[in-house]
């Protein structure tokens, strides 16, 4: 008997240790959105505050318990704890990060004891800590209003924060068994799909639809194509990977373009860095071309809305502009973010029926394609499309959705893509990357795509905010 | 002809690079930044992008204010109370 137990047991284990990262990411972060949004449900409520009207309050009770260090100017320190008007100290922000390292040790170390053992999960637990430790210094970095301001993402410090140490002192071993790039990412992708919110899609009926989801597939289509056929990149995820971000919304998207075509590390970290570094010029320069040029604020918003990479670039462009044209920008960058899970989704079948398939076998058959399609996308899809029909469906759906976002998931999914670049950071040494700059051709390719980029959204644009659609101006 | 460095003397320069480079890091976020600023113009774009919820480091929609004030707009809602 207690051999068959042990059997058992054996099979079980085994079972588990073949979880891969995709499922394992799928399990954390639907448990996660299903807490917060039960949470939210259980404790928003009805108020009347007169017979003729009623009020819906969606309440958070996560809120409070989970966040990640303020905006400061002089201080760091302010970072984590801030003076009130009244002059007492608002100690909000010190117990956010406590409660987002509590929550993610406890769910992430449950998760890898699950699939790795005891011994797995406290080895995890203990890297952990240095690796949240870390995020949570990247995050300060990157919580200064200059650097804000200048959309100097918490990526682009985290993945400083790894390398400075890597390439110094190296990794401590003690931090290795938490350094999980793809777990992190994935279940960061997975949270990320319940704020693609599909019934948003319309908001600025079709000019929106055509600048956002016309113009941008053209362009990253046109632009991987150009990569691989004229400037014969030899790393077709690279080549993608820097479409994807460059067409689509920067950061985000280049994040789920390498993992769904299962990009190497360095290619996105390479990917992140021009668009961060191009977004800052296009956000000072667009629109002093827009005004120079006299083009009329929405067109002008909306060629800044398909072209600028970041999302917060884009609005903090569009306000140089005027409200009109951050209105307009700021919805195209929406429209644009929610393309995010059709190119995952595009991207992943694309790349494991074209780019991984058997050089020998005409059609790869439907199994091997269900073996090599990374199952998160598919987790990801379902967040995006149970939200949205939650969001679009229910009476009081848009305050639950955005209660249950705004209060716990954003800022989860924000420490799980945070973990992330400092485990890049921390598995990456500088001469792995020089390799990716020699011959300049991803400078080059981002170039000519943003080049196209920019002609195709401003004849979009004009076409459909200032001919087409020329009462929406008015 | 080089002489290979020693455990110890590799050890005390990977942490001496370690120093200098946090050491940049303290400079630049203690000092140089909350200097910038205070600068009038700097201190004015923080002011105009604080006074209309915009945080220009946003990677998605959902991270900006500005964003609520808008779809509320344009989806015809009145600004409900949220947390």
């Amino acid at each position: 008997m207690q051999d068959v137990i042990t059997d058992e047991s054996d099979t079980a284990s085994k079972t588990r240790s073949k979880l891969s990262d995709d499922w394992l990411a799928i399990g954390c972060a639907w448990l996660l959105l299903i807490v917060s949004f039960v949470a939210v449900l259980s404790c928003s409520k009805v108020r009347e505050p007169d017979l003729a009207s009623i009020e819906f309050i969606a309440v958070n009770p996560l809120a409070d318990f989970i966040g990640k260090p303020s905006k400061w100017t002089n201080r760091p320190v302010n970072a984590f704890v801030k003076k009130t008007e009244s002059g007492a100290l608002d100690w909000g922000s010190t117990t956010g990060v406590l409660g987002a390292f509590i929550v993610l040790a406890t769910l992430l170390a449950a998760a890898i004891r699950y699939r790795d053992g005891q011994g797995g999960g406290l080895r995890f637990l203990l890297g952990f800590v240095g690796v949240f430790a870390l995020a949570t210094l990247s995050y300060t970095l990157a919580a200064q209003s200059v650097v804000k301001a200048y959309n100097l993402e918490y990526a682009l410090w985290a993945l400083m924060v790894g390398l400075i140490l890597c390439n110094t002192i190296g990794t401590p071993k003690w931090v290795q068994p938490a350094v999980r790039t793809e777990f992190f990412i994935k279940t960061g992708l997975v949270l990320l799909g319940a704020e693609v919110l599909m019934s948003r899609l319309l908001a600025l009926g079709l000019p929106g639809i055509f600048v956002a989801w016309v113009v941008t597939p053209i362009v990253l289509i046109s632009t991987y194509v150009f990569g691989q056929k004229v400037l014969k990149i030899e790393s077709r995820s690279l080549n993608m990977v820097i479409s994807a971000d460059m067409s689509v919304c920067g950061v985000s998207a280049a994040i789920a373009a390498a993992a769904a075509c299962k990009a190497k590390k360095e290619e996105l970290s390479l990917a992140i860095g021009m668009s961060l570094s191009f977004t800052v010029i296009m956000m000072v320069v667009l629109p002093v071309i827009i005004k120079a040029i006299g083009l009329n604020e929405t067109i002008g918003g909306a060629w800044m809305g398909g072209t600028i990479d970041s999302t917060g670039a884009v609005a903090a462009a569009g306000a140089t502009l005027g409200d009109r044209a951050l209105e307009v920008a700021a919805t195209v960058k929406m429209i644009q973010n929610i393309l995010i899970g059709v190119s995952a989704f595009g991207i992943a079948t694309y790349w494991v029926t074209s780019v991984e398939k058997d050089p020998d076998a005409d059609r790869p058959r439907l199994a091997e394609i269900w073996i090599r399609f990374p199952k998160f996308v598919l987790g990801f899809i379902a967040a995006s499309i149970l939200f949205s029909i939650l969001h679009g469906t229910l009476t009081e759906g848009p305050e639950l959705v955005d209660s249950m976002i705004k209060g716990s998931t954003k800022t989860l999914r924000g420490w799980f893509f945070c973990l992330a670049f400092v485990s890049i950071g921390l598995e990456t040494k500088f001469s792995e990357l020089t390799p990716y700059l020699r011959g300049g051709k991803p400078l080059i390719l981002y170039l000519c795509g943003q080049t196209l980029n920019l002609i195709l959204t401003l004849a979009m644009a004009y076409l459909m905010f200032g001919v087409l659609f020329s009462d929406f101006i008015k | 002809m080089s002489v290979p460095n020693s455990p110890p003397s590799r050890s005390m320069k990977s942490f001496a690079r370690l120093f200098v480079a946090s050491l940049v890091v303290v400079l630049v976020w203690g000092w140089f930044l909350p200097w910038v600023s205070h600068h009038r113009s700097v201190k004015q774009r923080l002011d105009f992008l604080d006074a209309r919820g915009i945080d220009p480091s946003a990677m998605f929609y959902t991270e900006l204010d500005v964003m609520d004030e808008i779809l509320d707009e344009l989806e015809g809602r009145a600004s409900n109370p949220k947390q």
